[in-house]
């Protein structure tokens, strides 16, 4: 049995403008100790899924179809107090907005105590103390910083404390969103490689959300592109960078390459993610495809299976050797900006 | 610490030294002749004068100015042109009896309006929200002394639970200072007042209460709380409401102060000895100690409860230090 499975996965936002949807169709699992990348830009929709996981969606968020299987157990059917009971003890997350994560009147060590006893009520408090000790000489943090106040810590001790408090009870599940884009890109891999070492040691699994791909290389097992709530990519971390199916995979591999291939100038995607209310039909990159045809505006592709485990969401999966090539070439991309202002000038 | 306690005192000081002479100017710009309040205006004009000089009322105003600075330095804030006796002996207790009046009422007014306000975020586009929020305007709209009445009638005729008036009743003599204020005696004439104040008070802290509230209640590390799975009760009240009290505090002492000159009506429904109707009878009396000394007081005491509030702020906020 996986450690979770989600199927079929549908959220959406309550807004004034309309109903939002900020995720449609999302299916994956993932096993036990194993790492889950999930990459796209801003706005695709990481944060909603990464959230619904233990739901906790913000009050204008509901998930509007599918299950989310965890340990056996869908969360979607819970109660309030059984999701209450698995947060943090078995799903545990270090939020994107770690800067503000923690209560600024508490000191440090107690905000870690809380967690640990709200789910352990049997420790004791110096027990726990002893327990969050010992966390912070693994993150690198003096014992003497838990009796701080939150304000009195930089951003990357901050985020060490976080990654320290998601650790505490060993969950099966850490979610990690964009762990480290608020800190200083000097301290961010270091943390980075805390994070992915610690958790290999507690052996629990991971879904890492990022907008940076080359960092899922090396970190993940699995990868998950997605682009406007939907799945664009997906497949063994392996599969998707040695072969690569969707022009939106190929466009972020331009715009993040991995360290081999620094020096070269990066090529960004022109445009920006579609507005999720009232989405036009067809595919969702097709106003941002450089190989984009008409069945793109028309009709929205399924995921096709290129080999067992890794699907593309688009229709011309065999074209796949000339967009290749065609993707590094920074003329492709222009033509897309072109398109896109040509488009602009006539409405 | 210290450093920071002798600045403020160096603060306090000044601030009085303003507040001094913008009274005692502010009362000499008023239009009227004050001797007449002082002097029989039937008196033959020798007498007249040498009252006038008795009382230094002859000589040029930046002298009068300065006599009454260093009195008031050494405690002397001047003798009553109406009462004739000195100014201390005349509003000491009832400075004290309006300051036991008010504070009970603002304590009364925080305590509520807190917790409320913090429910009331919680519940928030609730009917109970919308139900409480209209009582807690209601009493803050309704003239105080009519909704006095109203409970007057209600609690001390019908009910006859509560005494209608005064602070004590009459023939009762406390058996130590102690008593004074902290007999059954006076707590229940003190009740009946201080909920009346209290209630008109409740709209302040309880709409603040509710409108930070709701602005934590959106902040990071209250998802933070969801997340680590926190109970409701303990979000709300540990973080969320800890949090949200710290602009109602300053607000707080600075509401205090205005409470302190008193809610003239309700003293005067309820017969409560206080300084409200005893700063507005000096003033058009034109008795010039008088209403120096009690506006002197109520300013010492606003500075007093200000520079408290600034230490329990400290006190609750670890990002406040004084340096
Ligand atoms: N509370 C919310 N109310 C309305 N729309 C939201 C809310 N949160 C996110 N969205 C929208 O949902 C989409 C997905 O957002 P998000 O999951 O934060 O994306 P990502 O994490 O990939 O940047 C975006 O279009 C965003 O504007
Ligand atoms: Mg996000």
């Amino acid at each position: 049995m996986p450690l979770l499975e989600v199927n079929n996965l549908g959220i959406d936002y309550i807004t004034e403008k309309g109903t939002l949807e900020a995720v449609r169709d999302v299916s994956f699992t993932l096993e036990k100790g194993k790492n889950l990348g999930l990459v796209g830009e801003s706005g695709c929709g990481k944060t909603t899924v990464a959230k619904s996981l233990m739901k906790l969606l913000p009050s204008n968020g509901v998930i509007s179809e599918g299950e989310i299987i965890f340990k056996g157990q869908d969360v979607v059917e819970m109660t309030k107090e059984e999701v209450r009971q698995i947060r943090w003890n078995d799903i545990s997350m270090i939020a994107q907005s770690a800067m503000n994560a923690m209560d600024p009147v508490y000191k440090i060590k107690d905000q870690i105590i809380e967690a640990i006893k709200t789910h352990q009520p049997q420790v004791s408090k110096t027990e726990a103390i002893e327990r969050a000790a010992k966390l912070f000489e693994l993150v690198g943090l003096e014992r003497k910083r838990l009796e701080s106040y939150p304000h009195q810590l930089s951003g990357g001790m901050k985020q060490r404390t976080i990654i320290a408090m998601a650790l505490a009870l060993s969950p099966a599940l850490v979610i990690a969103d964009e762990p480290t884009t608020a800190l200083d890109v000097v301290v961010q891999d270091r943390i980075l490689h805390q994070i992915i070492k610690l958790q290999q040691e507690i052996n629990s699994s991971m879904v890492f959300i990022t907008h940076d791909i080359s960092v899922v290389a090396e970190t993940c097992d699995q990868i998950i592109v997605m682009y406007g709530g939907r799945i664009a990519e997906i497949g063994s971390t392996r599969d998707f960078f040695k072969d690569t199916h969707h022009p939106y995979g190929l466009g972020l591999q331009n715009a993040f390459p991995s360290i081999k291939e620094i020096g070269e100038r990066l090529i960004s995607i022109p445009g920006s993610p579609p507005n999720l209310i009232n989405p036009k039909p067809g595919c969702r990159f097709a106003p941002r495809c450089p190989f984009v045809e008409d069945i793109c505006y028309a009709e929205m592709p399924d995921l096709i299976e290129i080999k067992p485990g890794h699907y593309s969401a688009c229709h011309f999966t065999d074209k796949i050797d000339q967009f290749r090539k065609e993707a590094k070439l920074r003329e492709t991309w222009e033509r897309v900006k072109e398109r896109q202002i040509k488009k602009q000038l006539t409405r | 610490m210290i450093k920071m306690v002798l600045k403020r005192l160096g603060q306090t000081i000044l601030s009085l030294v303003v507040v001094a002479t913008i009274i005692f100017f502010m009362f000499r710009l008023m239009p009227g002749d004050p001797t007449a309040a002082v002097v029989d205006p039937s008196i033959s004009t020798e007498a007249r004068e040498a009252m006038i000089q008795r009382l230094g009322l002859d000589q040029p105003l930046y002298q009068q100015y300065f006599s009454f600075l260093s009195d008031a330095v050494r405690g002397d804030l001047g003798r009553s042109f109406y009462y004739r006796r000195p100014v201390m002996e005349v509003i000491g207790d009832k400075v004290i009896n309006t300051l036991m009046l008010m504070l009970s009422a603002m304590l009364i007014a925080y305590v509520i309006g807190i917790l409320v306000g913090a429910y009331l975020a919680w519940k928030r586009g609730s009917k109970k929200e919308a139900t409480l929020i209209s009582i807690a305007l209601t009493f803050r709209s309704a003239p105080t002394f009519w909704v006095g009445m109203l409970f007057i009638m209600f609690f001390s005729f019908r009910l006859g639970w509560f005494p209608h008036s005064g602070m004590r009743s009459s023939g009762y003599e406390a058996a130590n200072t102690f008593e004074v204020f902290f007999s059954l005696d006076f707590l229940r004439h003190l009740f009946l007042p201080a909920v009346v104040a209290g209630l008109y008070f409740l709209a302040t802290p309880l709409l603040m209460m509710r409108n930070t509230m709701l602005e934590v209640l959106g902040e990071d590390f209250i998802e933070m709380c969801h997340a680590k799975g926190l109970k409701e009760k303990v979000i709300l009240y540990r973080h969320a409401a800890r949090n949200a009290l710290l602009p109602v505090v300053t607000t707080g002492a600075l509401f205090l102060g205005q409470a302190i000159g008193g809610q003239v009506l309700i003293e005067y429904v309820f017969g409560w000895p206080g300084l409200g109707t005893e700063i507005i009878q000096a003033a058009q009396r034109h008795d010039y100690p008088l209403a120096q000394a009690s506006f002197l007081l109520i300013a010492l005491m606003v500075m007093i409860m200000n520079f408290l509030a600034d230490l329990l702020y400290s006190y609750l906020d670890p990002r406040i230090t004084y340096k």
